[in-house]
């Protein structure tokens, strides 16, 4: 049966190894540890000393508080969500459909945040609103609290703009505009237009980020961490850790709050499906007209206001006061007690130095290993007709609805008794796991737009299907393969949620660093981190960009 | 009805549109033609207002809608023109109905009156059956009859259309070019049609302007235009034609003879403002020229022909005829072998005289 069904689309034994090894390890990567989450979530005691089976660990369930916690958590999710879309949605408006000037500027600040990390902004952004020495406090009088609810939504919410800014923009981009010259032509308005028009046929685009947003912050733990529990406001993700880290653990119910992460965060995908699932028109380019650009008019001030207010808020300002602390000796709004000694302990003590190291080494293999294999299951799903691809697809792209730290909490279950534990290893698989979404979509985007007779013209002048993609995919892939390695590249080595509770101090990674400086309340030293951490990113974007003269777009497309 | 005086539009170092003027009457189908690049599509998005030109003045009836010196500047919205797109632009989100009623929603139309409005549009183009569907869920040649329906609706007094037939299949084409005619007659409007085709655009107009590289190269009717072009351009892009250079050699009371280089003899019965010793085409179109028995006479030239292809209503020769390469259309029964030396005749009247 499946010989036949093999035979029938052409595929020969060695491509069905290739083909069977890819399913089974992107089968093994996503359902071994979420499984052992599962099973573990009726078992008695700790990862690798499993009791008798158990319901005890639903308990939780009952409590009233466990609700409170849940609901705060969407409450903070779907806050962020707002902040996020409202912000990111008019900046994306404003760039790709106006006359306004200075656009690559308010691009540039509205995409740095995406290359650096919610987690630094975060930081930055204790030394701006806290509620006793806050800058904004000190110096404007502003009565700005970073250490609350609103808080945590606000400074993620901004962190979180580039997503819906890259989404609108790039939807926006791909919308043909006689559908808003036609509007026009009817009488319409500007306003109408927007309203009638141009967001409703950007709304599956627009739903699509939002919940992709929404499920990021969901699960997103550096930021709930340092700006949550200096007031005491614990979320889901920030729980799993306290229940698992601080003594006595208590694996049990930080598996349930786990499982209930990620219910609602698959949950969430399976809706956003769902109700696009008829909604999703396929736009009909016309001819490629040149975009007219909206005329701004006397509302041009007033446009670049806001952008300049949003990149003050979100670029300029964390990062000089990082500048600032980091050269300092404690945290102070006065401009004294200067000093290098932040600066030179990453580089004196070995520790830190190899933590630095470590984090480089293990993004630069992790990446290459997740661009190979997102590379070969997104030619599969796209280029092959085996049988069965869609499922491929379908199981790569899962671990978008698996907030990191969940992962990290199932990784320990899965594979504590394993020889790998304790090695970075374990830290490899839970990335590539994780972020194998990524690169499946950004690489998948690529190939659909290599003419599939390209390569059928490969195999009909005598090449196999391995020496086709070996020597005509691969070769107009690259500039979609360096994107995505540098998207992966930045997104490992900045990556905390899922590490933190998989390091120990031989797996010690860079954000995990950081943030123990911040635990043990060494914000300077951790200013000078958070800097080192960002100068990396952009030091990678820096020579890809313009060192190798690679086009970064493709990745967040 | 519409008058444009000095359209220039200048991107970066082009002249997408180079001094046009042009005019058309009430009710009149004016048809921009050219090959694509010729600015036909920027002039006419200059008349809806999407496109700022670089200069010069666009009326509407009796309001100036564009006169860059003067500062006037109407936005689209402002204009009411309607207008159908190449891509439809049929807004997938709303339904057939909803698209339609779009315009006179806009103007705050509501209720009984805006449904009795949209229905009567919609019967216009045949598709009340379909006014809840989508647009993905219709066919092409519908969601052009949507486009048509919604830019009829408000009753503009005039209306532009885009290429509007480019995507449709032959057959589609043809139907189309014929309603689109019968609801000017029936609804009186005044249209700007911009196509690249120019069977279509001899079919659909009342006059036709031919444009290339911005440039307006020549208005008139498309019996003018077909039979007496200005130039060597608007002859060969207005169906096929065999162009022959020569000099002017002498003017009579008849007309005047024109010696081509290879002493080839063509009479023109019109020489109208060219003068002896001017350097000049004369254009013959493949049905002029016919296969004659006998030598001698006007216009008489031997030829051999070479290569014959049958067509079913004729068969296309390509022949040569004293070094010039001609083509010519011959009745199906004449058939005669390759490389059979004949006599091609042309009546002086259809021998065009091109001074450019």
């Amino acid at each position: 049966m499946t010989i036949r069904l093999l035979r029938a689309s052409g595929v020969t034994p060695a491509e069905f190894a290739i083909l069977s090894s890819v399913t089974l390890l992107v089968l093994w990567l996503v359902f071994y540890p979420t499984l052992w989450l599962g099973w573990a979530a009726f078992h008695k005691g700790a990862p690798g000393d499993t009791g008798p089976w158990t319901l005890d660990n639903f308990a939780l369930l009952f409590e009233g508080s466990y609700w409170r916690l849940v609901g705060r958590s969407l409450y903070v999710g779907v806050g962020i969500t707002l902040v996020a879309t409202l912000i990111g949605v008019p900046l994306a408006w404003l760039t790709v459909k106006t006359d306004m000037p200075c656009k690559r500027l308010v691009e540039l600040s509205a995409i740095l945040p995406f290359f650096t990390s919610t987690f630094i902004g975060g930081l930055a952004w204790i030394f701006l609103g806290n509620p006793t020495n806050g800058l904004l406090k000190l110096w404007l009088g502003l009565p700005v609290n970073v250490y609350s609810m609103s808080g945590i939504i606000w400074v993620t919410g901004i962190y979180m703009a580039p997503y819906m800014f890259l989404f609108t923009a790039a939807a926006l981009k791909n919308m043909d505009t006689t559908y808003e010259e036609a509007s026009f032509m009817c009488g319409a308005g500007l306003w109408r237009t927007l309203t009638r028009v141009t967001l409703p046929l950007i709304l599956p685009a627009l739903l699509s980020g939002m919940s992709l947003v929404l499920v990021i912050s969901m699960g997103i733990f550096g930021v709930a961490a340092i700006l949550g529990f200096p007031a005491k406001i614990v979320l889901l993700a920030t729980e799993i850790y306290a229940k698992s880290v601080l003594t006595p653990p208590n694996y049990g119910a930080a598996t349930v709050c786990g499982l209930t992460l990620m219910g609602i965060t698959a949950g969430l995908i399976v809706l956003q499906r769902w109700i696009l699932r008829s909604g999703s028109y396929a736009l009909v380019g016309g001819r490629g007209f040149r975009l007219k650009l909206y005329p701004l008019g006397k509302w041009t001030p007033v446009a670049l206001a806001a952008c300049s207010v949003y990149a003050l808020l979100a670029v300029i300002l964390p990062g000089l006061v990082l500048i600032k602390t980091s050269f300092q000796s404690y945290p102070t709004p006065r401009f004294s007690q200067w000093t290098l000694d932040n600066w030179t302990a990453f580089f004196e003590k070995a520790d830190l130095l190899q933590t630095l190291l470590r984090s480089l080494y293990l993004s630069t293999f992790g990446a290459t290993f997740c661009v190979v294999l997102t590379a070969v299951i997104a030619y599969i799903v796209h280029r092959s007709n085996v049988p069965g691809r869609r499922f491929l697809e379908q199981v790569s792209v899962m671990p978008i609805g698996i907030p990191g730290i969940v992962m990290g909490l199932a990784m320990i279950w899965a594979y504590i008794v394993w020889p790998i534990w304790g090695s970075i290893w374990v830290l490899v698989i839970a990335y590539m796991t994780l972020f194998m979404p990524y690169g499946v979509r950004a690489l998948g985007a690529t190939i659909v737009q290599i003419h599939p007779e390209l390569e059928e013209s490969s195999r009909v002048h005598g090449a196999s299907w391995l020496r086709t993609f070996w020597r005509v995919v691969m070769p107009l892939l690259r500039p979609g393969i360096y994107s995505t390695w540098i998207l992966l590249f930045i997104i490992f080595i900045r990556e905390i949620s899922a590490a933190v509770l998989l390091t120990s101090i031989n797996t010690r990674l860079f954000p995990v660093l950081i943030f123990e400086q911040w635990t043990e309340g060494y914000l300077n030293v951790m200013s000078a981190g958070a800097l080192l951490l960002s100068l990396i990113m952009l030091a990678v974007i820096a020579l890809f960009k313009w060192g190798f003269k690679i086009d970064l777009s493709p990745a967040y497309r | 009805m519409i008058g444009i005086e000095n359209l220039s539009k200048v991107f970066g170092e082009t002249h997408a549109l180079d001094n046009v003027s042009l005019q058309a009457a009430k009710g009149e189908m004016l048809v921009l033609v050219g090959p694509s690049g010729c600015g036909k599509t920027t002039c006419l998005r200059c008349i809806a207002g999407l496109e700022r030109p670089t200069s010069g003045r666009i009326r509407v009836g009796e309001r100036m809608i564009t006169a860059i010196e003067e500062g006037v500047f109407l936005p689209p919205e402002k204009r009411e023109i309607g207008m159908v797109f190449q891509s439809y632009a049929v807004w997938p989100h709303m339904t057939v109905f909803e698209n339609v009623a779009y315009p006179l929603r806009c103007q705050g139309a509501r209720g009984d009156a805006l449904k009795a409005r949209v229905m009567e549009a919609l019967k216009l183009v045949q598709l009340e059956a379909l006014a809840e569907r989508y647009s993905s869920q219709i066919s092409g040649g519908q969601q052009q009859r949507v486009a048509l329906a919604r830019s009829l609706v408000s009753a503009p007094k005039l209306l532009l259309f885009d290429e509007p037939l480019s995507n449709l299949d032959a057959n589609l084409r043809l139907q189309m070019r014929i309603e689109i005619k019968e609801l000017q007659r029936k609804l009186g409007f005044t249209a700007v049609y911009v196509t690249h085709d120019q069977t279509e655009a001899m079919a659909i107009a009342d006059r036709i302007a031919i444009m290339e590289k911005g440039v307006l190269r020549q208005v008139g009717t498309p019996r003018d235009i077909y039979e007496r072009p200005a130039n060597a351009f608007v002859a060969s892009f207005m169906g096929t034609t065999n162009l022959l250079e020569g000099m002017l050699a002498a003017k009579d009371t008849a007309g005047a003879v024109v010696t081509t280089a290879s002493g080839l003899e063509v009479r023109v019965a019109v020489a109208v403002g060219a003068a002896a010793g001017d350097a000049v085409r004369v254009s013959i179109r493949p049905e002029a020229l016919q296969i004659c028995a006998a030598p001698g006479g006007v216009n008489a030239w031997p030829a051999t022909l070479r290569l014959a292809t049958y067509l079913g209503e004729s068969i296309l020769y390509r022949a040569d005829m004293l070094g010039h390469g001609v083509e010519l259309h011959a009745r199906p029964s004449e058939t005669y072998p390759a490389g059979s030396a004949v006599t091609l005749n042309a009546d002086p009247a259809d021998c065009i005289l091109l001074r450019e």
